[in-house]
């Protein structure tokens, strides 16, 4: 169970390692008095046995991810010069955007924020946000379709009243942030189409 | 600046507090049980509320929901959308299931099944026919034998209706020999086409005078021991039927054992509808508890005479206007001769449950028991025959 749990979380098999740490925890370590003491000893019985492993060997996953995290260089930055010209209104685009999308999100409510982050950024199936917030997956996709265009309708108010871009530089602004999404697509969040053929990763 | 945007999104979804949320993370306990969904309504409240703030936490629940095991296929009539069918398979048999009791149950005698129906519809034709001779030899002769005058309603309704259950049982018997199914089903349709089917047969034990019996007809289970009863008596009466093959003694007796669980409501009901009549104007039938009701005048008015014992009588037979013949459970015997005026309870060799009886006059009778036996009389009662 521990190494199913394992290769789900890495397929390639580097958590295993971290399995086979819990199940020496598990079986007991000798302490400084030479008693061996089993990680079972904390196990209070609230969830079955098989979840609270579970619940264990992804804590260990994730704190170990982020420590990784932190320790890994930051990407060095392109040389100016290397790069293609860039379009002078990008810069300016981008950062109206950067800051419509901040107060769009910061005025969503709580729940649906976190739909929105187990959807985009921790890549989860409508079917598991549905179990994680107890509701069915039907309602994730209506939520989160909601949710989204709560969003895009606030860039947009965002970027007409407080910056007075009309309609077609909204329009121009969108597809130029949304012209490169990355690993995370922002076409189905702000609900544009893209510059570019490529077809977005995730859909609502 | 090519990551900027996911750098953004992923500040912006885990928000301004992400790595620091004001409440301490959950430990492996709190988040098994919500990954469960076995926490407190509250508990769970303040968990997501601690999730919606803390990347960390989200993480880690989303790890923990990508490690979940697959669900166990269910079967077809436990999914989605097919959940419905079992209430309401559960609920179609069960209105079968009643619909099926309850009829069987407490079949009216008005209503008769499609399998009695079908069994009596030929014996109808020669019925109406035998009518319509009966009344033509009355009108040419006053002393005709069979009352052509019509039945009241009720009691019509009842000497009409060939009975349910017993045609139930006869009609599980294919390979009878088809004049003793007849003689068996007779005595059901009509008391009149008995007497009528004995005086044609010519061969009856007792042919010297018109002979009346009154099969019993409605409900479920005595209906069908005393037509057996009858059908016994109707195959010693006339010659031209065969005798009873030890297959059919065999079926004989396990329906009288059937009828033997019958319930003593419906027992009552079945004698209830009974009427014997000897001629055109006088004529016999049960009441309840014992009392026998009598009709001169066709049946248009009944009086009601208490035969002395209180027991609900099953059968009757009216051989002439003044002889009337009652028998019950416990072996029951009741005759009258003078019309009713005065009730003699006769002594029975055996207390069984008797249900059918055919008489000749006030000395000689037959009478079946639940248990297919017929007994015989030729001195009112004093001294009975196998």
């Amino acid at each position: 169970m521990l190494y199913r749990a394992a290769d789900a979380l890495e397929p390639n098999g580097g958590a295993r390692d971290l399995a086979d740490s819990l199940y020496a925890e598990l079986y007991g370590i000798k302490g400084k008095d030479g008693a061996r003491a089993s990680l079972l000893r904390s196990f209070q019985g609230r969830s079955s046995l098989a979840t609270w492993l579970r619940a264990v060997l992804t804590q260990r996953y994730v704190d170990r991810l982020r420590v990784q995290r932190r320790l890994e260089p930051l990407p060095v930055e392109e040389r100016a010069d290397a790069r293609e010209p860039a379009d002078p209104e990008r810069e300016r685009y981008l950062s109206l955007v950067q800051d419509a999308l901040r107060c769009a999100l910061a005025a969503l409510d709580g729940t649906d924020r976190l739909r929105l982050a187990y959807y985009y950024l921790h890549q989860l199936t409508l079917a598991q946000i549905g179990r994680l917030l107890n509701e069915h997956e039907g309602t994730a996709s209506r939520q989160l379709t909601r949710a989204r265009q709560t969003v895009r309708g606030a860039v947009e108010r965002e970027l007409r009243e407080r910056h007075g871009l009309t309609h077609a530089q909204i329009a121009e602004c969108l597809a130029s942030v949304t012209a490169d999404p990355g690993p995370l697509d922002l076409t189905p969040m702000l609900g544009v189409s893209p510059g570019n053929p490529a077809s977005p990763e995730r859909s609502v | 600046m090519t990551n900027s945007i996911d750098r953004l999104l992923r500040d912006a979804l885990g928000g301004p507090a992400a790595g620091h949320p004001p409440t301490p993370c959950p430990d492996a306990d709190i988040v098994a049980a919500l990954a469960d969904d076995t926490l407190a309504r509250d508990e769970r409240s303040r968990v997501e509320a601690h999730v919606i703030q803390c990347v960390r936490c989200q993480a880690w629940l989303s790890a923990l929901e990508k490690t979940r095991p697959p669900a166990p296929a269910h079967p077809w009539w436990r999914r989605r959308g097919v959940g419905w069918l079992v209430p309401v398979a559960a609920a179609a048999a069960a209105v079968a299931i009643w619909t099926n009791v309850a009829r069987h149950s407490l079949a009216p005698s008005a209503v008769p099944s499609q399998a009695a129906h079908n069994d009596a519809r030929p014996l109808d034709t020669a019925q109406r026919r035998e009518q319509q001779q009966a009344a033509s030899d009355q009108q040419r002769s006053p002393s005709a034998t069979v009352a052509p005058a019509p039945m009241p309603p009720r009691s019509a309704a009842a000497t009409r209706t060939p009975e349910l259950p017993g045609s139930k049982s006869q009609s599980d018997q294919p390979a009878q020999p088809r004049a003793l199914a007849d003689s068996a089903t007779a005595p059901a349709l009509s008391p009149r086409s008995v007497a009528t089917a004995a005086q044609n047969s010519g061969a009856a034990t007792l042919p010297s005078r018109p002979v009346a019996m009154a099969a019993p007809q409605p409900a479920a289970g005595p209906t069908s021991a005393q037509r057996v009863g009858a059908a016994a008596l109707e195959g010693r009466s006339q010659n031209a039927a065969p005798a009873p093959t030890p297959s059919l003694a065999e079926s004989l007796t396990s329906k009288a054992g059937s009828a033997e669980r019958v319930l003593p409501r419906q027992r009552a009901l079945a004698a209830d509808s009974l009427i014997a009549a000897a001629d055109a104007s006088r004529r016999w039938r049960i009441g309840t508890s014992g009392v026998a009701q009598h009709s001169s005048d066709g049946g248009v008015t009944w009086q009601s005479m208490s035969t002395g014992v209180s027991v609900s009588m099953t059968a009757i037979a009216s051989p002439s206007s003044e002889v009337c013949w009652l028998i019950g459970p416990g072996g029951t015997v009741v005759l009258s001769t003078d019309e009713g005026r005065t009730w003699q309870r006769l002594a029975f060799p055996e207390p069984v449950d008797l249900v059918a009886v055919r008489a000749g006059d006030g000395e000689h009778a037959d009478i079946v028991t639940v248990d297919g036996r017929t007994f015989r009389t030729s001195d009112r009662g004093r001294t009975w025959s196998r």
